[in-house]
């Protein structure tokens, strides 16, 4: 028996020595607590000093003149006022979804189908004429009023190929192919509001890869509208947006942890008790994921060759199946974001629309020499700049090859390497008669028959 | 002067009172005059602990105050009243 026993009684001894536990472990975590504040700040403190948004709204930067009506003019308030009113149309999409049929169909020549879709186009005008000029303002991301469910870029996704065909139909390929043109504006622009929007397939650029095939085979445009889809295609004219997408992504996150953190709301769905208790715990985690977001952030900044590899690097862990009940709560969501692998199937979503648009690129250029020589290019140094078919994701030149009935030019796919141009398994050939390969074909490219080839398939 | 009997009385008393009266003071005497207070270091460390906790928590809210200077409120500008409408159809007129 010890003198304090002796003296208080080994009950009381008891009590008070719990008592001095929990006070302990209450200091503890607070200490724990200012470690992780401490790092939380400091990292949210480099972010927003090295000129990086640090919050999701107040990264959609406030045009000059404000908000209201009389701001200068940009592009989201374009996309946002075009989309408005499609909204406002609620039979839109069924011109849309006539238009996608014929077209898949091969019906777009026909009287019926022509005047439904002309009359969208008609109809559509003012929305259409928004887009158009949206192209040559800055673009401030969206700000968006709540009645808005979906991005106005998704919306504008539908409108667009449907005036384009809208065009084709009419037998207007100069117009067709300017609509094609506002479409790869709108991708280029949207694509940096989080990589979310990045993978919307609606957003890819196949759609215009599909479009120009399209317009080509059905009402051929002149030399000049070619020639200025070839100006929107320039690697120049590429907006590099993967870094600005994850750092929307990264404020996104930041964001959400800091209202949490302020509210005093529980990050998982544990009680109070338990979220008190593991708050440090919770606290650690977030710092580890801004950590992680850090990485991709720099990551996707790296030249396209090495950029795949980098990703993977920084995301580190194996995409993994969650086979135990999900749990909800945000950290545990924030969390399976950066562990599904999420960040780098936008990466490659991302390096294969930077392939398909010199793709398109070299076939429009392809294109061109036919119309002047009569004859398709026996190489792509023929078509003089070699800078126009680099390979953004090897070190070498686009691959071509002229076959029987038509040509393919291709890039490396996610791979890296050349795998002789095997476009994997084209289930879906379209009535235009150019192939697009599926995402996981070895080889990215096109196969492009030409129309007056005898039908192969 | 006593009478034998009143001498035998106070002897039987007092033999009782010896019995029940052990010679030797009883070992918890201590503890029967000193009141049951713990110890002062205890009080120390249990002070301490508490103060550190105190200040822990001002130092992590001023930690915090930092970090909302360079976070802001956070609060979505779309969603407060008067905030932008980004509406070229409708001249700024909101839902």
């Amino acid at each position: 028996m010890t003198r304090t026993e002796a003296r208080l009684g080994r009950g009381r001894v008891l009590i008070l020595t719990t008592c001095l536990v929990i006070l302990a472990a209450v200091c503890g975590r607070e200490a724990w607590g200012y470690v992780e504040a401490q790092r939380f700040h400091r990292l949210v403190e480099a972010i927003a000093a090295r000129g990086e948004p640090t919050n999701e709204y107040r990264a959609r930067e406030r045009p000059p003149g404000g908000d209201t009506g009389t701001a200068a003019p940009h592009a989201a308030r374009h996309y946002a006022a075009a989309a408005e009113l499609l909204i406002r149309r609620p039979e839109w999409n069924t011109a849309v979804l006539a238009g996608l049929r014929a077209a898949h169909d091969g019906t777009l020549g026909d009287t019926e189908t022509r005047g439904h879709i002309a009359a969208f186009a008609v109809e559509n005008a003012d929305a259409l004429r928004l887009v158009r000029d949206a192209r040559t303002l800055p673009f401030h991301g969206f700000r968006l009023p709540r009645r808005f469910r979906f991005s106005p870029d998704i919306t504008l996704s539908y409108l667009l190929p449907a005036a384009a065909m809208a065009r084709v139909a009419a037998g207007d390929g100069d117009g067709a192919l300017a609509h094609v043109g506002d479409l790869i504006g709108l991708l280029r622009t949207t694509a940096s509001e989080g990589s979310f929007g990045m993978i919307y397939p609606g957003r890819s650029l196949e759609q215009a890869v599909v479009l120009t095939g399209l317009t080509l085979r059905l009402a051929p445009p002149s030399s000049a509208a070619l020639a200025e889809l070839d100006t929107l295609l320039t690697p120049a004219a590429e907006m590099d947006t993967m870094a600005r997408s994850f750092q929307i992504d990264r404020a996104l996150f930041i964001d959400q942890v800091w209202q949490h953190l302020r509210t005093g709301r529980s990050l998982t769905d544990d009680n109070w008790a338990v979220s008190f208790a593991q708050s440090p715990w919770l606290h650690h985690r977030i710092n580890g994921g801004l950590e992680r977001f850090n990485l991709l952030v720099a990551a996707a900044r790296t030249p396209w060759s090495e950029r795949l590899e980098a990703l993977d690097a920084a995301a580190r862990r194996v995409p993994r199946i969650e086979t135990t009940p999900l749990r909800r709560g945000l950290l545990r969501n924030l969390e399976r974001l950066l562990d599904s692998g999420h960040h780098q199937s936008a990466a490659r979503h991302a390096a294969r629309q930077a392939i398909m648009a010199r793709v398109l690129r070299t076939v429009v250029a392809i294109e061109l020499y036919r119309r002047l020589e009569q004859t398709l290019p026996d190489d792509l140094a023929d078509l003089g700049d070699p800078a126009r078919v680099a390979d953004p994701l090897a070190a070498s030149p686009l691959q071509y090859r002229r076959e029987q009935d038509g040509y393919v030019v291709y890039g490396v796919g996610a791979n890296g390497q050349d795998d002789g141009g095997d476009l994997g398994v084209l289930t879906n050939p379209h009535a235009i008669g150019w192939w697009i390969p599926p995402d996981d074909a070895p080889d990215w490219g096109l196969r492009v028959r030409l129309p007056d080839a005898a039908p192969t398939q | 002067m006593m009478t034998d009997d009143e001498q035998g009385t106070d002897a039987l008393i007092e033999a009782r009172l010896r019995r029940y009266r052990p010679a030797a003071p009883p070992a918890d005497l201590r503890r029967r005059i000193v009141p049951p207070v713990a110890p002062r270091w205890l009080w120390a460390t249990a002070a301490l602990l508490a103060l550190t906790t105190v200040g822990l928590s001002w130092a992590t809210s001023r930690v915090e105050l930092r970090t909302a200077e360079i976070l802001g409120d956070g609060v979505p500008a779309a969603s407060l009243p008067g905030g932008p409408t980004d509406d070229l159809v409708t001249g700024g007129e909101r839902e």
